[in-house]
Formats: C-alpha cells, structure tokens, sequence
C-alpha cells in the first residue's frame, strides 16, 4: 500500500473517530428529523412496505418521501449501528473527495489535503452529526454521479446506477438536474466544447431524475402545480428565512474551503481554462441561486457550496505546492505541508467542535425523553399531543402519538393556520382563546418541551390555572379536558 | 424448432404494432378500458347532458330554461336524447369512445401524407397516451363531437369542401371554444388560398353564433397550468413536451428558413394562445405530440456514444409517457362525483321535492342525480343569486339565514368531504355552526362523509 492511501485511511479513521466521539457522549439523536427516519426505519422492519399514509402525523397524512435511504439503513437498524452507520458514510466521503480532485488537479498531496478538509467542514458538522442525515447518503452518491460524469468512458454503468440511486433518496436530486443544466449554460458561456457522451449523460439523468420524482410526489405536483418547488413551507418559518441569517457568521459556517474554493475558481477558469471544474461550480452556483430562491433550505445550500468549495480548492492547493516547488523554498515543502495541515485543523477543527457540542447539548432531554415514554403507556392510542413543529416527530416516534403538527406538511393546507394556533396555544394568556384552538384540533395533551420553552419563550402555560379544562400531569406535560 | 416458432411471433407481433390497423384497435381499447373503468361518468357537464338526454321528448323546454338550471351548448344532448330509451350514461360513454376513434383516423390521416409510418406511429402513440387526448374523449361528449367536426372541417379544408362548410357549422352547437379555435385555422387557410365562399361562410356563421350566444358563453379562461402533472386535468404531457422541444431543435436542423419560421412561429402562438383561451390546449396537444413524436424519432436514429444509456434512455421515455396516461387514469377513477356522493344524492331523489342548497360544483348534479332543483349551478350568472350563496355559506346571522332560506325555498343541504375542505376551515364555521348548533334543519342522511340535512 503506497504513502498516500495509508494517509488517506488515516484521514478516514481520524474524521469516523472524531464524529463518534460526539455521537457517544448521547443517548439519543440530535435533531428531530432523526426521529422522522427512525420512524420510518422501524416501520419498514416491521412491515417491510413503507410508511405512505401515516394515520398519527396530523391526524392522518400522507408520507411522500423517497424511501432507499430507509431502506439501506433497515439492514442495520440496530440503534446503535442507526448512530454509527450514518457517520461511516460521512466519513466515506473522504474517499469521493478524494477520488475527484486527483481527477481534477492530477496531484495526490492537494487531493489529500482537500479530503481532509471536507471532513471538516463545520456546516455539514452542523447539519448531519447524530441525525440519521439522508446527506450522509446523499453526498457519496450525488458527488460520485458527478464524479462517474467526468470519467464517463470508463464508469457509464456506475452513472447509470447512480442516476437510478439519488431520486429515491431525497428531494434534493432535482440539484443536481439545476447542476448539470447549469453546466451546460456556462460551457456554452465559456466556449467548451461538450463531448456528445456527456451530453447525452446529462439528458438521461435528467429524464430519469424527473421522471422518478414526479412519481414520488405525484400527489403533490397534481394537488399544489409548480408550487411544490417551495414545498409548502409555512409563511412563519418562510418569512424568518434570511431573518436570522449574518452572512458573515454563515460564510464562516463553509470555512476554509470558501477561501481556496474561491482561488480554485480563479485558477481554473481564467488561467488554465480547466473545463472540468465547471460542473463543481455549477453545483455551488446553483445552490447559491436556489438559496437565493428559498427554494432549498438555507443551511443545505451552503452544506453543497461547502462540498464545491471544497474541491475546487484542491485546484488553489496545487497552484499553491507549484509555486513552492518553483521556489527555493521547495526544500521545506514538508514543512509547508505540515504547517498547511495545522492551519486547516485549527481554522476547520475548532469551530467543529463548537457545532458538535452545540449539537450535542440540544439533544432531546431525559425530562422531555420520560414524558414522551409516559405518553405511550399511558395516553389512550388515539391521543392528539400538541407540540411544536421541531417535536412532532419525536411524538409520533416516541410516543406514538397524533400530532397536530409536524415537519410532513407538503400536503397540509392549512399549516399557517396550524402553527399560528400552535403559537396562541402556547403564549396566549386567554384559556378560552386557546381553549378554541384546543378543541378544534381535538388536543388531548399539551407537551411543554424544552424546544417550545426556547422557541416561543415560556416556561409554563400562562393559564394553566385553569383547572377546569387544564389538568397539570407533569412539569411538561398538560391534559385538555374540555 | 422453438426459435423458428418464436421468431414467427415476433414477426407477427412487430407486423401487427406496425400495422395502422393495430393503432385503431389500441386506440379503441384505451378508450374503451378508461371509460368503462367506472359506470358512472365524470365531471358536471356529462350529467347535464344525460339530463337533457332523459327529458328531450317528455319535457323539450329542458333545452332553454326548465327551473331547474339556465342553458348552454345543447348538441351532444340532443344527441344523446335520440337513445334515451337507452342508459344514457352508457351511451353517452359509448359515444365518446366512438368519436374519439374517429377523430383518431382522422388525425392520422392528416399526418400521413408529412410523416414516414415509423414517425406517425409513434406520433400517433404519443398523442394516444396524452391526457389531454384521454380527457377529451372521456369527459366531456360535447367536446368529443366537437373535436371531431373540428378535424373534419380542417381535413375535408381541400378535398370535398361541403363536407367541411357541414361539420363547421355544426359545430356551435357543441362547443363555442371549439368553434372559435377551428374558425381561427379555418380563416387563416381560406385567406391564404383565396377562398372567399369559404371565408364569407365562416364569417356569416361567426356573426350568427354571436346572435345565438351570450358573449358569456364564450368563456375565456385562464390556465392555471399547463401540465396535466402540475394539476391541469386536462394539460399536456410534460415530458412528450420535453421531446417536442427536441423536435424543435432538430427541425432548425433540418427545415429551410421559411417553414421553420412558419413552424416556431406556430408553437410559440399556440403556446401563448393556451395561457388565455383554454380550448386551444386540444389543439396544441396535436402540435406537440407531432413535434414530440419527431423528436423522439431523431433523438434516437442519431448514434449515441454509450448504447448503454441509449437503451435506457428509450426505456425512460417510454415510462415517462406512459406515466403520464396511467396517472389520468389513476385521476378518472377518482374524479368527481365519487361514488359516496352519487349515493347521497340518489338518497335525494327518492324524497319530496324541494330545493337543494350546496356549492355551486354540486348545482348539476342535484338536477341530474337527484332529479331535485339548485341554487346555483355552473350555469348561473345572475349576481345577487351567487352573493346571497356566499352570505349563507359563511354568515352565521339568523335573520340573513332565514331570509335566505325563505327567498331560495330551501329545503334541502347537501354538503360532503370535499366542498367541507374546499370552503369551511374547520367543522364550526359559518353555515357548518348553524348546522351543528342551529335548530333549524335536522341531518337525515350521514354516510361516508356526504351529509344530507333537511330543513324544520
């Protein structure tokens, strides 16, 4: 075994052990979407058909979700191996990264480099540690799709399976469609010439992608038309999208990449004219423009424009060691290496480590984790539990319980309205105002978790006192009995 | 021996899909399986011509105004009524099955003399499985003999031209969107070749149907969408649309300046044309499964570099078509009236008359199904009727209501799942609290969601 793939092993176990020092210090998952796959995981072990329509989200809903990453991990759905799988194929990553940008740049030390950075990016840290994250299959495949495009010749029949692949996994296969099209508008820009298979490549993966998406969310197309692409997303989190954002923090979220993505692109456009790199800018371009769209969420445009930038910045590397050998500075090469290598880790790793032990402590509580338990023994099976939109899944995974809402509303029409009342619930001083709510959705239990307390800043039910139609259960937990 | 055997079948098979007579018989067959996937027929104007059908000879005044509703294009029927010792909801089934075969050959007539048999095939193929095809020949009789004139009229343009001053000026009688679209083409062509007895005739007969017709009739409506994926029920196929681009590009290819001029210059009006006069999307339909069809040809007699994803890419396109006629199926055995609702309103027929309150979607069928008299229907257009309507849909006022109810004669509320979810935002509002709360109406029927509440 060469210098650089024990370099690369190494990279690998030093990316899987720092992830799992994390994913260790928790019981549980971290994000409530965890709870979303582990829900539908279950289901398929025990069913082996998947979850289409869910009679406790909402009250009975349709699940239009692609399935093959449930799939996949039902082989393993140990809990344990649930937390552990997820960050082996993070950690697999390395290898793509790896793999395109000594196809790129045609130099091991920069592709090595670039691997290690992309382990570290504090955004996908962010975004899929301790979460089940569909990324963590999502961006193996999307990448090596991308990857089998560049090398067309040799790896057709991996670009074929993988075409098939990414629309079963999630929704955000139709990137990749905006990517290669994007491609294809600025190779025209550009004066590059497209070989005819790769053009053809782009046109089958493109039908494909379509196709099986608009079997997926057929429903969906026929009942909300185009507006689908904003995927219903209520006006409340809608209108909060860029709210909260400081570009300057969010640009620090990519981190190091940003910079040398920046003078990869430099590089390889105006002074070597590297045609390949085209497709890695298509894909951050396209997901700065979705972004810029609200048409994907703002933390997953900027997980893909990490990913780019990432290995577009092998190509700043390697100008980088070109220069250094140039120099007479080449005798430390090493050295530089070494100092690169230290740079990176201290620019990427620590605020790695802030993400992850921010990740960690929003991890669901044992007080939240009891009364969810204490819910399914001892609610009646056909319970309606009010929590908020970031607690429905852990309701319906936990508790088995009705919600009234939760994060599958794509097919919901009044989810405005849902969440609007969902806030009275919780912040009204009136009993007879969120009495009326209540009873519309039929509430049986209030679930006071730690995420509403921070959410709409309270820490108990103002009228709580009401003891004719409030009975207090537990500090988090209220039954409606009117 | 069994190679001999199977290659024979392969043989036959492949001369059978060739063959023009194979494409009628599938044509007749999808056709025939889509409507007869249910007995009972879809949409609102289906029963409003079963209804004219059923009281042609008993009661003609149907034909205008019976009480019951207030007009609109009478021919389907008036046809349909000369079987009305018949099941007029078969007939009315077997007619469009009929006329959408014939409009078929007619349609493939027309091409046969542009395309080579490989292209009109697939041509042919494209426009079968469009659910924009499928919805004319499914849902609507009127529009069913309407196209068909429509093709009549353009086919028989230079041949025996009587035959097209005939079915023109039938036309009318069936559908006035269908009558402008086919005029347009028709005025277009008699004026390029100088046909002033034509375009005399066609101008007579515009003026004549704008006597007959209330400007109203001539409903221009917008397209939400295009697509029947993106919820037109009547939209094109997107992906045979995708292909039609591709046969855009290769004709730039292939075709001399004028005639490609001619021919961009035609899609982009008849793409434009749609988002205003939804008829017209009937006939884009055509254009676009000819330019998809030619698309598909070219896309794949060039050579590909993989045959790997060649043959995948056939196969994709080939799902993708037929994804797109399987869903309108899926939707035809869906559509409205479900069979809970025909329940509820055949549970109406067999009580006293009186009149029926519900939304204006349900007008027709409280007239067809129930035999009983609405409020309001698609038909109205009488203003204060459609105001009052709203009021008692969402006012809760006691006075108003028992004005309404008195002024309407109310006897009846029909209300059901669907129009609950469209109008009301939860099971307490507006006439659903007087329902619940009010003494004023007593519910006498509660089955799979459909309500039938009489008035006390």
């Amino acid at each position: 075994m060469n210098k650089n793939k024990i370099f690369l092993i190494l990279i690998f176990l030093f990316v899987l052990a720092f992830r799992l020092y994390f994913v260790f210090q928790s019981g549980g998952f971290s994000s409530d979407e965890a709870y979303f796959h582990l829900r539908n995981i279950n289901y398929i072990h025990e069913n082996f058909g998947f979850l289409y329509h869910d009679n406790l989200s909402f009250g009975g809903n349709y699940i239009l979700y692609p399935m093959l990453f449930h799939y996949f991990l039902v082989l393993f759905s140990i809990p344990i191996l649930l937390k552990i799988i997820p960050e082996i194929l993070l950690a697999l990553f390395i290898f793509v990264v790896y793999l395109i940008c000594k196809e790129i740049t045609k130099d091991e030390k920069s592709a090595l480099i670039s691997a290690l950075i992309s382990g570290f990016i504090p955004i996908v840290m962010n975004e899929t540690l301790n979460q089940i994250s569909i990324y963590s299959l999502v961006f193996p495949v999307m990448f090596l799709l991308l990857y089998s495009l560049l090398k067309l010749k040799d790896y057709v029949f991996y670009f074929i399976i993988l075409s098939f692949m990414l629309p079963f996994m999630h929704q955000t296969s139709f990137i990749f469609v905006f990517s290669v099209l994007m491609f294809l508008i600025l190779s025209f820009i550009e004066d590059f010439e497209i070989e005819r298979d790769k053009l053809e490549a782009i046109i089958f993966s493109c039908f494909l992608i379509l196709l099986i998406n608009f079997i997926i969310f057929k429903k969906a197309f026929i009942e909300f038309g185009l507006s689908v692409f904003l995927q219903n997303i209520p006006s409340e989190i809608f209108s909060n999208y860029f709210r909260n954002i400081n570009v300057l923090q969010s640009l620090s979220y990519i981190g190091v990449p940003l910079v040398l993505g920046g003078f990869g692109i430099y590089y390889g456009l105006h002074k070597e004219r590297e045609r390949s790199i085209l497709l890695f800018i298509s894909v951050a371009l396209t997901s700065f423009i979705l972004v810029g769209f609200r048409l994907i969420d703002f933390n997953i445009g900027l997980m893909f424009m990490g990913m780019s930038f990432c290995i577009l910045g092998s190509i700043a590397i390697k100008k980088f060691f070109d220069f250094i050998e140039r120099t007479k500075l080449y005798k430390f090469e090493n050295y530089f290496i070494i100092l690169g290598v230290a740079l990176v880790l201290l620019l990427s790793i620590f605020p790695c480590i802030y993400a992850g032990n921010k990740i960690i402590a929003s991890d669901l509580s044992d007080r939240d984790l009891g009364t969810l338990l204490w819910l399914k023994e001892n609610s009646k099976n056909d319970s309606i539990v009010l929590g908020s939109l970031n607690d429905g899944n852990k309701i319906l995974a936990i508790a088995e319980r009705k919600t009234v809402v939760d994060s599958s509303f794509l097919l919901i029409r009044d989810i405005d309205e849902r969440l609007k009342a969902v806030r009275s619930i919780y912040t009204s001083g009136s009993s007879a105002l969120a009495g009326e709510f209540l009873n519309r959705y039929n509430v049986n239990y209030i679930f006071l978790s730690e995420n509403v307390m921070e959410e709409y800043g309270v820490d108990k039910l103002k009228y709580e006192d009401d003891k004719n139609c409030i009975r207090k259960i537990k500090e988090n937990l209220y039954e409606f009995v009117c | 021996m069994i190679k001999t055997a199977l290659g024979k079948l392969k043989k036959i098979c492949t001369n059978l899909y060739a063959s023009e007579k194979f494409l009628i018989l599938l044509c007749f067959l999808i056709l025939l399986v889509l409507n007869f996937i249910r007995l009972s027929n879809v949409g609102e104007d289906a029963y409003y011509y079963n209804r004219i059908a059923d009281n042609l000879f008993s009661n003609p005044s149907v034909l205008f105004h019976d009480g019951l509703n207030s007009g609109g294009e009478v021919g389907f029927g008036v046809l349909l009524g000369l079987f009305s010792f018949l099941n007029v909801g078969i007939v009315s089934k077997i007619l469009m099955i009929i006329f959408g075969v014939l409009s078929f050959i007619l349609f493939y007539k027309i091409i046969k003399d542009k395309f080579e048999k490989k292209t009109r095939i697939i041509i042919s193929l494209f426009l079968l499985l469009s659910p924009t095809f499928l919805y004319l020949f499914s849902v609507n009789g009127s529009y069913s003999v309407a196209m068909f004139l429509s093709l009549t009229t353009l086919y028989f343009l230079n041949k025996k031209k009587i035959v097209s001053y005939i079915s023109l000026a039938l036309l009318p009688f069936f559908s006035v969107g269908f009558f402008i679209c086919s005029l347009l083409f028709v005025l277009i062509y008699s004026s390029r070749k100088r046909d002033y007895y034509f375009l005399s005739f066609s101008v007579l007969l515009m003026i004549l149907t704008s006597f007959i017709y209330k400007p109203s009739s001539f409903v221009f409506s917008k397209l939400d969408s295009m697509f029947f994926i993106f919820g037109n029920t009547f939209g094109l196929s997107l992906f045979v649309f995708i292909l039609s681009l591709f046969g855009l590009f290769y004709l730039f290819k292939e075709l001399k300046r004028k005639k490609l001029i001619y021919i961009y210059l035609s899609f982009i009006l008849f793409y434009l044309i749609n988002y205003f006069f939804s008829y017209f999307i009937f006939y884009f339909n055509f254009l676009v499964s000819i330019l998809g069809g030619y698309g598909f040809i070219k896309l794949f007699e060039r050579k590909w570099e993989s045959s790997d994803i060649k043959k995948w890419m056939v196969f994709i396109v080939i799902c993708s078509v037929l994804f797109s006629g399987l869903s309108f199926f899926g939707w035809y055995a869906r559509a409205m009236p479900t069979e809970e609702i025909i329940n509820g309103l055949l549970f109406l027929k067999d009580k006293e008359n009186g009149v029926v309150f519900s939304d204006i979607s349900r007008g027709v069928w409280i007239n067809s199904i129930a035999d009983k008299e609405n409020v309001v229907d698609k038909f109205t257009r009488n203003k204060t009727k459609i105001e009052d309507v709203q009021k008692f849909l969402y006012g809760i006022n006691e006075k108003e209501i028992d004005y309404f109810i008195a002024k309407y004669h109310i006897k009846y509320v029909f209300i059901d799942k669907e129009m609950k979810d469209k109008l009301w935002k939860n099971d307490e509002e507006g006439l659903l609290y007087v329902l619940k709360f009010g003494k004023k109406f007593k519910r006498v029927y509660n089955e799979d969601n459909v309500e039938i509440w009489k008035h006390i």
